[in-house]
């Protein structure tokens, strides 16, 4: 009964938003130029549902790709850090410098780089989504309870199997948590390369609209896009809740961006 | 209030030996928004802001960089800055999406939209010496749309080239051969690539026949009703610093380059003739510097409805006035 109460309230508080949202565009007669009322948003979402619909797939492609890429590599460094004490130490200042780098501003220069429409856009939203994957399961890795460690090599399990049957379940929720961070960081990788460097895709109706002043495409397009990232979330909360056990009690790990 | 008197002594004194003129307290004060960051194109405004213009007309202004021309049409449509330096294309849009603005004059009479490439590309002729070469379109600018418009009237085959993406980055991807030929503004990326060496050649879209009034400045309808003295002041002043320019483009190129000391000078000194040039016209033997025509606005909404940036058409008599230029 709970649960269901608070579902109801977190209905209502978007709209909340979006009924104060309508009420001061129409009260300040806001222009749609300027900033349009959700309710012509919505309208113009199913005027315009082909396009978006036929837009949103380059995009999904580009936000998958970057996010594989960045989950792979990433795994495997953090196994790399985890597991050798110079990894870690030569790696490490690297790793948390680059993090720290915008990436974002080299975006323009990715064009010339990678070249021309998938690639870019790739590249961008692994960059991106590629740190938190790194740091949050290599301290997962590193933090296995070192006495259930102990326990196992008593029991005479080979290296193998201590890594697939404690640490890597241990470092799960810590991947987990990073994973919901990478993939929102992938969606923004992607609609930043659709920026520079698209001729197609969500990031691209974005820009484009803004040329004819289309104020409504692109909000849209935002919108869309946003529908398009909540579902990514979604399919990562459904892995976590599959494989991790017990998330639902204590909400999964902090984890670190 | 600057000017109140200390004692009666001194506001004497300062009254007869004129310190304190009246239009000094009586400075308005106004921003005027660009289209894009300060380049040598705006050194004309920095000219007249420099030499007084503004002052002597009793306006102290504030220049500010843009975002581009569709951020500034909104801008000066919600009012949050009196004028607006903006192409005319997107004045005419945003004044048919609702945006009460208006074109008071027209700068740039012509469109400075062309095909760039290094002269070793060999274009000649756009029918023919198109094909085979990979061609770099800004989709997120107008220059994307006024190429497809090129591409339709002049009937290209487009299996015969290849287009791809190219926003912003035309002048390193020509450089780096990624691309033979770019579309964009001849006056940025081809005279960039200039001034960086290499031997470049445009083949302007005017000549192609896409006529275009391209910079002008705007205002708000509101500021025009409430004060068509100060519309009409800073007017006089912006096209003051553009003749002036027109006749000294060494004072213009100087104002320029001491506001903004950082600027590639080889390439401000390329930009400032070609910019210049394009203040004339037809219109503007006829009616004067920055002075535009009911025939020359309805073709550029022609041509943006066969766009596809304008949906709907507007009476144009509405969107530009030649009220403020004499």
């Amino acid at each position: 009964m709970y649960r269901v109460g608070v579902t109801v309230g977190q209905i209502l508080v978007f709209l909340l938003f979006f009924a104060i949202w309508e009420g001061i565009v129409d009260f300040f007669h806001i222009k749609p130029v300027i900033l349009p009322p959700p309710s012509r948003i919505a309208e113009v979402m199913w005027e315009q549902r082909a396009l978006l619909l036929t837009n949103t797939w380059p995009t999904f492609v580009a936000i998958s790709l970057g996010f594989i890429y960045a989950v792979v590599t990433g795994f495997v460094i953090a196994v790399g850090i985890a597991y050798s004490r110079i990894v870690r130490e030569l790696t490490y200042p690297f790793l948390v410098t680059a993090q720290i780098l915008p990436k974002i501003a080299f975006a323009p220069l990715f064009l010339i780089w990678f070249g021309f429409g998938l690639t870019p856009k790739i590249v961008i939203a692994a960059l991106i989504a590629f740190f938190p994957v790194v740091i949050n399961t290599a301290k997962g890795l590193s933090s296995v309870d070192t006495e259930l460690l102990q326990y196992m090599d008593s029991l005479g399990a080979s290296g193998w199997e201590k890594f697939t049957k404690i640490s890597l379940p241990w470092a799960m929720p810590y991947f987990f948590a990073a994973l919901k961070i990478s993939i929102t960081l992938a969606i923004v990788g992607a609609v930043v390369g659709e920026f520079v460097a698209a001729g197609e895709g969500l990031g691209y109706i974005i820009n484009a609209s803004n040329i004819s002043l289309d104020t409504e495409l692109m909000f849209a397009a935002i919108v869309a896009m946003s529908l398009l990232g909540i579902v990514l979330f979604l399919v990562i909360v459904a892995a976590e809740r599959l494989f991790v056990n017990g998330v639902e009690e204590n909400g999964g790990v902090q984890a670190t961006m | 209030m600057v000017c109140l008197p200390k004692n009666l002594l001194t506001s004497i004194v300062a009254t007869s030996i004129g310190l304190c003129s009246t239009s000094a307290l009586a400075l308005d004060k106004v921003k005027l928004r660009l289209d894009w960051v300060f380049g040598a194109e705006h050194a004309p405004i920095f000219l007249a802001v420099e030499k007084g213009f503004f002052k002597d007309e009793g306006i102290d202004v504030t220049v500010l960089p843009g975002e581009g021309s569709s951020v500034t049409a909104k801008l000066v449509g919600n009012r949050d800055a009196d004028f607006g330096y903006a192409t005319a294309d997107q004045v005419l849009i945003g004044a048919a999406r609702g945006l009460p603005i208006v074109a008071t004059a027209v700068v740039l009479q012509q469109n400075p939209t062309a095909f760039i490439f290094k002269t070793s590309a060999n274009i000649k002729d756009v029918k023919t010496d198109l094909y085979g070469k990979t061609l770099g379109i800004q989709l997120k600018s107008n220059t994307g749309r006024q190429w497809e418009a090129v591409k339709k009237s002049l009937k290209l085959d487009p299996t015969k080239f290849k287009e791809v993406p190219a926003d912003g980055a035309l002048v390193p991807l020509i450089a780096s051969n990624r691309i033979d030929v770019g579309v964009g503004f001849y006056f940025n990326d081809a005279l960039k690539l200039k001034a960086s060496g290499e031997d470049v050649s445009w083949i302007s879209f005017e000549g192609l026949g896409v006529k275009m009034y391209s910079t002008s400045v705007l205002t708000n309808e509101a500021l025009i009703k409430e004060n068509p003295d100060l519309v009409k002041r800073f007017n006089k002043a912006f096209l003051k610093g553009w003749s002036y320019s027109l006749e000294h483009p060494k004072e213009a190129y100087d104002a320029f380059v001491k506001a903004n000391p950082s600027t590639d000078k080889v390439y401000a000194e390329l930009k400032l003739p070609e910019v210049l040039k394009l203040t004339q016209s037809d219109d503007v033997k006829a009616g004067g510097l920055g002075s535009s025509t009911k025939a020359g606005w309805e073709s550029l909404q022609d041509q943006l409805v066969g766009m596809e940036m304008m949906k709907s058409k507007v009476d144009v008599g509405t969107v530009f006035t030649n009220d403020f230029i004499k």
